[in-house]
């Protein structure tokens, strides 16, 4: 580590209505990791947005390496400074092939004029550029959109690496990574250090910024509120900065359901191509953990089971009776809801209002007959907004708030749904440390009402926190099932890295 | 040093907020009220009674379909077979009600004619998942080429008397033909706004995928919005029957561009669904008809109409662009 890189001096970035960024100091040291660290909200991805040319400050001004940077910049030339970016949200064109997107604006050419690229040596370097990261079984020529998300991710990842950065910005880069993965950004960025490149890294997983910071800044609400060393601190002294206020450790033990009661079950479920014969049931009040690793078709299972994907075989029943889930709109007659895993894509209509969304799941009930009243709306959105902490107003478009906001609509959406069965995929993806808490105490709650929850993820931490029993899933079968103190951090991991019952 | 930050910051903040409502909803009518004062200004009788229900009766036809085709576009689909669709419903009903001598059975066989081949296009489009641009194109010669071939090229006339009401009579000192469609926009803004129906329309054309995540039956939105598109095309073609007292099956031609350059006047977007109101295309129609009629009393020639409206719908393009960057 040999002196600054870059210096952030009083930015300021207003929002109508939100002060973004308000008087941000602090710098970045040559091959250091920064973490970024605040609640949903703080600013931060604003604050990286700025850096990286896609959002322009009000004020303030940028240094790095000693020149300072025009107040108007655009992406393009932020690259060519150097700054490299990770987005929280995944900005790759879905349309094109992973090599093409790795290389986009950078690509490399066979002749200066007319431009002409060559695409055999883009694809051998966007292979060895994936390499880099371990991963070996995505095709360069397969188009973006048909890649699994976390496969995207490692995509998004490998192309910020594929250029010459001085600095690196990541954005939340694990939400949608499995551990295995995980480890191997991390690897990636020991390396980086090595070569002396900075890396701004944000994350809600403190675990992570443990592992791989030097150095932490802290936003609260805009403001910069403090900077630590992470060698001389705790994951106590970090929340307590982020919140301003220390954060009860809400253990989530509670009375584990005694209703012998089966409410949901599935017999002999299939698909066409991923899924065999899946059955199990859950019983009435329970929540039931899915874990797993990346292509052990836990997602799959749950849009079969929602209606999402046609069921070739099998049966579906709720309360004791068979039930046909053709569309999603039958699954939700049925009293069965779906949180995908996919924000962007599938669990929100980004361009709409937030209240719109909260409520798009469940029309009749904020309706008097086909009108639908707005006084309902407001209502709902009101106490959701209070229940679940949602920063901002219930008319703002959703794609205006921050990530975890987002997540937190997506929540809300379905528990707005009079559901019998929630299925959750990877809930709390891009949530800080405080509103996690708050969601598991919302999903408990829930299926403490006489219902039932179902939730998928890949933090083994959370499906030992959250679930009552948990089923392991690899390859499109069950594998493991966990119950009473079997539902433990230990078990689940070796369960989910040891392939096959034993 | 902060709090004159703060004050700058406020400033710019109403500055723009006064910007986004000169730009956003106000703007179109503004731009609607700056014309009318230029043509007033220009000629006399611009702003004659009759001049303004005039007005108001040449852009009916435009705004009827116009309407419909908000629909389709908030959904994220477009429809351009609304011209042909217009010419083969006067071409079938104008001979019923010759032959036959009803007018009730030749609006009936007409809206029905509508609904169903708007339901034609919709099963193209969201059950079958072809793109609702190379459908429509296809039923735009469809529909035209059936209604060159029923007719044998000829406009159909003679046109029962009863049926020239339409064109002539009055409730209350307005028109028949305004009075339908301020209904029918009243009506369209009671199911945009207030329906449940409006809400699916729009979460569809936003997002299909998420929409139909979300429980919402993203194929009956669909065949819906182009069920409505194609009834209401039916309207404007009785209207524009009663008017020239005729059916002809080239009637309708390059109908869909202007009902497009309508919707995209009001605010209604083209490349992004889920976005659009009815009332801007209901101005955004006017003000097309305004254009037009100022310019005919004004002697303007149809060459300089046309290159006109070219610059309208730029301008309105590029302030829409504006004030999705000021936001
Ligand atoms: N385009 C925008 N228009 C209006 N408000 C915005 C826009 N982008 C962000 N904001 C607001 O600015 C604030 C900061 O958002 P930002 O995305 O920077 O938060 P964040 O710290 O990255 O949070 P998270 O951890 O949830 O990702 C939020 O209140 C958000 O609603
Ligand atoms: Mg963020």
């Amino acid at each position: 580590m040999s002196g600054t890189l870059l210096e952030f001096n009083s930015i300021y970035k207003e929002y109508p209505g939100v002060k973004a960024v308000n008087g941000v100091s602090f710098s970045i040291s040559k091959g250091a990791v920064t973490a970024l660290l605040g609640a949903n909200g703080a600013g931060k991805s604003t604050l990286m947005k700025i850096l990286s040319g896609a959002e322009t400050r009000d004020s303030g001004d940028i240094i790095i390496q000693d020149n300072y940077l025009p107040k108007n910049y655009s992406t393009l030339e932020a690259k060519s400074l150097g700054i490299g970016i990770i987005y929280q949200e995944l900005s790759l064109l879905s349309e094109l092939t992973v090599a093409e997107n790795i290389y986009l604006t950078n690509e490399p050419l066979i002749t200066q004029f007319p431009k002409i690229i060559d695409y055999k040596k883009m694809k051998k370097e966007a292979k060895h550029q994936l390499e880099k990261l371990q991963v070996y079984d995505v095709d360069v020529d397969e188009k973006v959109s048909n890649l699994s998300l976390p496969n995207q991710q490692m995509v998004e990842i490998a192309k910020a690496l594929a250029q010459d950065c001085k600095v690196i910005i990541m954005d939340e880069p694990t939400t949608s990574l499995a551990t295995d993965e995980t480890k191997r950004l991390f690897d990636v960025i020991k390396h980086l250090k090595k070569q002396n490149i900075s890396i701004i890294y944000i994350s809600h997983r403190l675990d992570e910024i443990f592992e791989i910071a030097d150095n932490a800044v802290i936003m609260r609400d805009g403001e910069l509120v403090n900077k630590l060393d992470i060698d001389k601190t705790s994951k106590d002294e970090i929340i307590t900065s982020m919140t301003g206020r220390k954060l009860n450790r809400v253990k989530t033990e509670d009375e584990i359901s005694n209703s012998n009661e089966i409410m949901f079950g599935v017999r002999g479920i299939s698909d066409r191509k991923f899924l065999k014969d899946i059955s199990f049931s859950v019983r009435k009040n329970e929540i039931l953990g899915i874990g797993g690793l990346v292509g052990a078709q836990r997602t799959e299972l749950a849009r079969l089971i929602f209606g999402a994907d046609k069921l070739e075989k099998g049966e579906i029943s709720l309360n004791g009776e068979i039930i046909q889930n053709k569309t999603p709109e039958d699954a939700i007659r049925n009293g069965i809801g779906y949180l995908s895993e996919n924000r962007k894509e599938e669990a929100l209509n980004l361009g709409l209002s937030v209240q719109e969304n909260i409520i798009q799941t469940d029309l009749p009930k904020v309706s008097k007959g086909l009108v639908v009243s707005d006084k309902k709306i407001i209502e709902t959105f009101k106490s959701y907004k209070q229940k679940m902490n949602i920063k901002g107003a219930g008319s703002t478009a959703v794609k205006n708030l921050s990530g975890g906001n987002q997540q937190k609509v997506a929540i809300a959406k379905w528990l707005h749904v009079g559901a019998k069965l929630l299925i959750f995929d990877e809930p709390t993806r891009g949530v800080d440390v405080g509103a996690k808490a708050e969601i598991y105490q919302l999903v408990r709650d829930f299926a403490r009402k006489g219902n039932t929850a179902i939730v998928i993820s890949s933090e083994i931490e959370e499906l030992a926190t959250v679930s009552d029993r948990v089923l392991i899933m690899a390859k499109g079968e069950i594998t493991h099932e966990l119950k009473g103190s079997d539902v433990n951090q230990d078990t689940i991991f070796n369960c989910i890295t040891t392939k096959g019952s034993d | 040093m902060s709090t004159e930050y703060v004050v700058s910051a406020d400033k710019s903040i109403n500055y723009k907020r006064v910007m986004n409502l000169l730009f956003g909803k106000l703007g179109i009518f503004l731009g609607l009220f700056a014309l009318m004062t230029v043509f007033s200004i220009l000629s006399p009788v611009f702003l004659s009674l009759g001049n303004l229900e005039n007005i108001l009766i040449q852009s009916a036809t435009n705004a009827i379909i116009a309407a419909g085709m908000t629909f389709v576009i908030i959904s994220g689909e477009i429809d351009l077979s609304v011209g042909s669709i217009l010419a083969l419903t006067s071409i079938v009903s104008g001979e019923i009600m010759i032959t036959t001598g009803s007018v009730w059975l030749g609006v009936g066989v007409a809206l029905l004619m509508g609904i169903l081949m708007g339901v034609f296009n919709g099963v193209f489009v969201a059950y079958l998942g072809f793109p609702a641009f190379i459908v429509t194109l296809a039923t735009m010669w469809l529909y035209r080429g059936s209604a060159y071939v029923y007719s044998g090229g000829q406009a159909v006339v003679g046109l029962p008397d009863g049926f020239r009401v339409l064109a002539n009579g009055k409730f209350l000192y307005i028109p028949y033909i305004v009075w339908i469609m301020l209904i029918i926009y009243g009506l369209c803004y009671f199911v945009l706004t207030k329906l449940r129906m409006g809400r699916k329309i729009y979460a569809t054309g936003d997002n299909s995928e998420s929409a139909r995540l979300s429980g919402i039956n993203v194929r009956a939105v669909k065949m819906i919005v182009f069920s409505i598109s194609g009834c209401l095309t039916a309207v404007s073609a009785l209207i524009l029957m009663a008017r020239l007292n005729s059916a002809q099956p080239v009637a309708g031609m390059t109908f869909e561009l202007t009902a497009i350059a309508a919707a995209v006047i009001g605010g209604t977007s083209l490349t992004k669904g889920g976005v659009g109101s009815i009332v801007g295309t209901l101005i955004g129609a006017v003000f097309i008809a305004t254009l037009q009629n100022g310019l005919v009393i004004l002697n303007v020639s149809s060459f300089w109409q046309q290159l006109l409206m070219g610059i309208v719908v730029l301008i309105a393009v590029g302030i829409d662009k504006y004030r999705k960057k000021l936001s």
